[in-house]
This record gives structure tokens, C-alpha cells and sequence, in this order.
């Protein structure tokens, strides 16, 4: 599967012959951008395979879009994911209300690499970012949707205000609140310095 | 409350994103190679239709053009009763039947060739 995936990768830039469906540049953005998109949806269902079907579902979704400028792709792409998650968030809530109370199981762990060398520091490592990534859960969406897009993925205030639908006022609102409840949440991280 | 208050004026805005994207940059870097795996994998198979799925729509659409071609051709060969009322049609509108029932009914013809007729009509 490993090996797989790396053959994957190493073909991304090329088409393949006679495939002109797709083009390279759009199949090359959606593979730079799949583990951040993963870490997105996994912060905001906490749970790995909704997670990574959230990305699967965003990127085929996406591909309708290959007509539009590059430039739109990546608000485009994030607003397609974002509405996915709160899609699936809406329908655990349903399922979790009415059908199986008892059988949700939220994952309270991240997913990590597990063969890195220096298992210590890998392991710090892991429980500062399972930190952060619980403090993120636990903001108001769309506080962390502001503050995951605008800080964590640098995108410019207009654009962030286009993957999340709403003014640009709005996006400083949700992310100067977002701060303040991370700054509380994560003070000790911050002022500790980084790993 | 007032720890809070201190420690969150102290944390300036630059130094909590930093921070923070530091930290993600790093939860990126470290994902499992199982889930690296699915995500290419999945993205595989977003980008690449399956063959089957394409032949199969294709399939389907033959099936239906063909169940209506041949359902258009059983409807106008088969059903004896959809075609007779062109046919009564095409019957009552040819001339050389319209002589016969004027043979078979002249009173009407007659009539009109007599005096009677004639001084109605003067009226």
C-alpha cells in the first residue's frame, strides 16, 4: 500500500496517456493540500475515517471545478470541505440523537506517525499537537474554521472569507475571539516556546 | 481569573499563530503512513474515474436506446388496432367511395332536382 502510494506521488505531475480528464496542475494541488485538508476535517469531526472521507468527498467535488482559475482552487477547495464537514457533523448529531446514542466513540487521540526516530520527542511532539488540536475542537465552529484558515493555512482575509461564506469583518470577528480562547486554552504552550 | 487575564495579555497575537502554525506544520509533516496512503489512494480514485463505471454507464444507455427502439417498432407493426382510424380516415375522404354512397342514397340528389327545391330556394 506503502509502495503504492509512492508511485502515486511520483506520478502526480504527469498525466497519464490519453487521460484528459483531469488536469496535472488540479491533481497536483489536491495532493499537496490532502494532509492539510485531513488534519482540517480531523480537528473538526475527531474521528479518522469520517475525516478522510470528508477529504475524498471535497476533492471529487473539487474536480468539478477544473474549469475555474487557479487562483479560486484554494478558497474554493476549502469551502467544499468545510461544508462537507459540517454535512457529516449534522448527520452524527442525527444518528448520535435518534438512532445509536450508545456507539459513538469520538477519537480522543490524533493520528500520528509511528515510526519516526527519537520515540520521545516523537511523542511530545504528538501530545502538544493533540493539545492544540483539542483546544481547536473546542472552539465554536466558526471560530476555528477562521482561525484554522486565516492562521494555520495563511490564506489572506478575503479568501478566508470566501471558504467560510460570510464578510471579512466577520472572519476578524471569529478570529479575534478564536485567539482569546486559544490564548486561555494554550498559554503555556505559547509562552513554553515550541517543541 | 486574574492569572488569566495576565497570561492572556502577555501572549501577543504574532506569537500565538506562530506558535500554533509551528505546531501544525508539524501534525502535517507526521501523519501516519496508513493514512498517507489512503489519502493517495483516495485521491486515486477521485481523479480517476473507474473504466467499469464509465463502460457501465455506457452499457446502460445502449440498453435504453435500444428498449426504445424496439418498444417504437412493436407499437407499429403489432397493434393492428392503433392504424384503422387512418385507415377510416383515408376511407371517407377517397372520392371513388363517395360516388359509391351517392349511388347507394340518390333521394337527397333527386330532391334537389326538383321544382320543390328550386322554389325554396327562390324564397
Amino acid at each position: 500500500m506503502h509502495a503504492d502510494a509512492g508511485q502515486l506521488s511520483r506520478e502526480s505531475p504527469v498525466a497519464p496517456p490519453g487521460d484528459e480528464l483531469v488536469a496535472p496542475t488540479l491533481e497536483q494541488f489536491l495532493a499537496d493540500i490532502g494532509g492539510r485538508a485531513f488534519r482540517f476535517a480531523e480537528i473538526g469531526l475527531r474521528q479518522r475515517d469520517d475525516a478522510l472521507d470528508a477529504v475524498q468527498d471535497a476533492m471529487m467535488r473539487m474536480l468539478g471545478y477544473r474549469e475555474r482559475p487557479e487562483a479560486e482552487w484554494t478558497p474554493l477547495f476549502w469551502s467544499i470541505l468545510r461544508r462537507r464537514i459540517v454535512d457529516l457533523q449534522r448527520r452524527r448529531a442525527f444518528r448520535l440523537r435518534f438512532l445509536a446514542p450508545s456507539t459513538h466513540d469520538d477519537d480522543a487521540t490524533i493520528d500520528w506517525v509511528d515510526d519516526t526516530p527519537g520515540p520521545s520527542r516523537s511523542h511530545e511532539s504528538r501530545d502538544l499537537c493533540a493539545r492544540v488540536a483539542a483546544a481547536l475542537s473546542a472552539l465554536p465552529r466558526r471560530q476555528r474554521e477562521a482561525f484554522t484558515l486565516r492562521v494555520l493555512e495563511e490564506l489572506d482575509v478575503g479568501d478566508t472569507a470566501r471558504a467560510m461564506g460570510c464578510s471579512e469583518g466577520s472572519v476578524k470577528t471569529h478570529l479575534s475571539r478564536a485567539r482569546v480562547a486559544l490564548k486561555l486554552q494554550l498559554g503555556d504552550v505559547v509562552e513554553g516556546g515550541l517543541p | 481569573m486574574n492569572d488569566q487575564r495576565s497570561q492572556r495579555g502577555s501572549i501577543g497575537d504574532e506569537g500565538l499563530d506562530r506558535a500554533l502554525r509551528a505546531i501544525h506544520a508539524d501534525a502535517v509533516s507526521n501523519l501516519s503512513a496508513r493514512t498517507r496512503a489512503q489519502l493517495q489512494q483516495r485521491l486515486r480514485s477521485a481523479t480517476r474515474p473507474a473504466p467499469a463505471r464509465r463502460h457501465g454507464w455506457q452499457m446502460a444507455s445502449a440498453l435504453v436506446a435500444l428498449v426504445l427502439v424496439a418498444g417504437a417498432y412493436w407499437r407499429t407493426t403489432s397493434l393492428p388496432g392503433a392504424t384503422p382510424p387512418a385507415a377510416v380516415a383515408t376511407t371517407n375522404t377517397d372520392s371513388g367511395d363517395l360516388v359509391a354512397v351517392i349511388d347507394e342514397t340518390p333521394d337527397l340528389y333527386l330532391w334537389l332536382d326538383s321544382d320543390e327545391a328550386t322554389r325554396l330556394a327562390s324564397e
